[in-house]
């Protein structure tokens, strides 16, 4: 049982569109989602799950770095911790269920629940998973700090848009946006490994970013799952899904630098935040130059149009393509036009093209050619004579 | 009566080779005596436009008085390759070609300035869906001139008339063969019917 409705606790097969309007009994729209096998089917899975824990999606998204902070908190709590470290390849669920009680400030049951439900579910993974997990979490806490702090340094000595410069990070940014939205993409051994620190960092990242701040990263985290909630969470389009979340995050990047800004003292969490939202934009999208330079003079919606995963790349050539196209059309056709207003083309000697309408309209009487491609007009007065001299 | 009046120019258009002048020195010698110009299986025979003055059709104990004007054959595209096909030399068919084209610029010039009728001549044997004659039927049309569409070389095996009246329902369709002087009565009559 892949979905279950949170609300009312109806449970959805893999896969199933049902929920895909809200759960058909309570209306609710928040799923949690426990794999009924390893970490495999995740990826496809997450979509779906999304809706449930639509923190998932965001939740795994988010939560790979940023995240963690609030949820770790949740995590650190509650029974997280056991999640975590037996989260083989369910790190997401474990992520999702960490997410969750971030989310909903109510829905500490639930999030235990959803918390049970992935411990149970991921006593099916296989030791992999774990060894895995942990290597990887030991990895991901690093990047993880070192994110933190790449971050803090970019909130708070530039703006917003130098960040994009800055990304050095952009590795961890990579690494944040994979494991975010795109983490459904990954390879199924990369999106454990990848996950699975999250899931794990719940523990030492809980320390270094402070427990405190998880209030202000969960709410973040929350809207953004919520947002990405809203979205109708086709479970089966995971690939489409990636591509939405990617595309509401763009304008998060520049709502966050002033969070940032505003309280420093947070940096360690809304850097990281920041740093797993932002990332997505810049990274998939365009690369650093071109969002550098985006970033400083475009409008933040042109930036999260811009920088639609697909969609960018797609976009913007969209709109290059078809100025390209109207120029040598519009060439094309002036030329053409010009061409129609020459009543005589000469195309070779003894070879002509003629326009009858621009013959029709000219006022001159009659045209004689000359080889040079000269007319001349005589006057009317030529034309009975000439009959008469026929005859 | 009308010899009084201004006489109505008639132009006889078409395409080229459809046997304008044929029918025009048809109608000339019928009603005249004399010949307007050569006639030629050469496309673009006629080169500059002829005109017949004061020719009196009588019809019906009434005299109709037109002036014929044999116009060029009309086309868009005039290539002296085309004549070398008939025996002649390169020179020739560029001066030809380059004729032709004038008598094409003629005949367009006189549409627009001098003609109170039409007579649409077309070779009843060819496909009459073609981009000059609808433009030429167009702009006669637009200038709500008379015009009456002969079908011209019916005496050929392969005529199609239908063809032709499908084409342009809009219009009177006359079948004919100026060559061979068939239906020239009908011919006459519509004449006189129409730009008497």
């Amino acid at each position: 049982m892949p979905h279950q409705c949170t609300n009312c606790g109806r449970v959805f097969a893999d896969g199933s569109k049902e929920m895909l309007s809200g759960c058909p009994n309570c209306g609710g729209n928040k799923f949690q989602f426990s794999p009924s096998k390893g970490g495999r089917d995740d990826a496809a899975e997450t979509t779906g799950r999304r809706e449930a824990s639509s923190s998932d999606a965001t939740a795994s998204s988010d939560t790979t770095t940023s995240h963690t902070t609030g949820a770790s908190d949740a995590t650190t709590s509650d029974s997280a911790p056991r999640s975590p470290d037996s989260t083989p390849s369910s790190g997401q669920t474990a992520d999702a269920t960490d997410a969750e009680p971030a989310d909903e400030t109510s829905g500490s049951n639930t999030w235990r629940r959803a918390a049970s439900r992935a411990a149970d579910a991921e006593s099916d993974p296989d030791a992999d998973g774990e060894t895995r997990t942990r290597s990887d979490r030991a990895d991901g806490v690093d990047a993880a700090r070192r994110r933190g702090q790449s971050l803090r340094e970019w909130a708070n000595s530039r703006g917003f848009a130098s960040e994009v410069e800055d990304a050095k990070d952009e590795t961890t940014l990579r690494e944040n946006r994979r494991q975010t939205g795109d983490a459904q993409r990954l390879p199924p051994e990369r999106r454990s490994s990848t996950e699975a620190p999250d899931s794990s960092q719940p523990s030492d990242p809980v320390d270094s970013a402070g427990a405190s701040d998880a209030g202000d990263p969960s709410r973040p985290v929350d809207e953004t799952s919520f947002s990405t909630a809203s979205e109708p969470p086709t479970a089966s389009k995971s690939s489409t899904d990636p591509e939405d979340r990617p595309a509401e995050r763009p304008s998060e990047p520049a709502e966050r630098p002033s969070e940032q800004t505003e309280r420093p003292s947070d940096s360690t969490e809304t850097p990281d935040s920041s740093t797993g939202r932002a990332a997505p934009d810049e990274d998939g999208t365009e690369d650093d130059a071109q969002a550098s330079a985006r970033s400083d003079v475009v409008s933040p919606d042109e930036i999260r149009a811009a920088s639609e995963e697909t969609p960018p790349t797609d976009a913007n050539g969209r709109v290059i393509e078809p100025q390209s196209d109207d120029r040598p059309n519009l060439d094309e056709l002036r030329e053409e036009l010009n061409e129609q207003f020459e009543s005589i083309k000469i195309v070779a000697p003894g070879e002509y093209e003629l326009n009858l309408m621009e013959l029709y309209d000219r006022p001159e009487y009659i045209i004689s050619l000359r080889e040079d491609g000269r007319y001349v007009i005589e006057v009317p007065d030529t034309w009975g004579p000439r009959d008469d001299d026929d005859r | 009566m009308f010899s009084d009046a201004e006489p109505r120019r008639i132009g006889i258009y078409g395409p080229p080779n459809a046997g304008k002048t044929t029918l025009a020195n048809r109608i000339a010698r019928d009603w005249t005596g004399d010949a307007i110009g050569p006639e030629s299986h050469v496309p673009h025979e006629t080169r500059r436009a002829r005109r017949k003055e004061n020719v009196e059709i009588e019809r019906n104990g009434r005299k109709v008085t037109i002036d014929i004007v044999d116009t060029p054959g009309v086309t868009t595209k005039v290539d002296y390759k085309e004549f070398l096909e008939h025996d002649m030399e390169k020179d020739d068919a560029v001066r030809r070609s380059r004729e032709a084209t004038e008598g094409v610029a003629e005949a367009m010039h006189w549409l627009r300035e001098d003609v109170d009728g039409v007579v649409y001549v077309l070779d009843s044997t060819e496909d009459p869906f073609t981009q000059v004659n609808t433009m030429l039927i167009g702009i006669i049309e637009s200038q709500d001139l008379p015009v009456l569409i002969f079908a011209n070389k019916t005496d050929l095996e392969d005529a199609n008339v239908q063809r032709i009246s499908n084409a342009f329902p809009q219009h009177e369709t006359v079948p004919l063969s100026a060559l061979e002087g068939n239906n020239m009565d009908e011919v006459y009559d519509k004449i006189a019917e129409y730009f008497g």
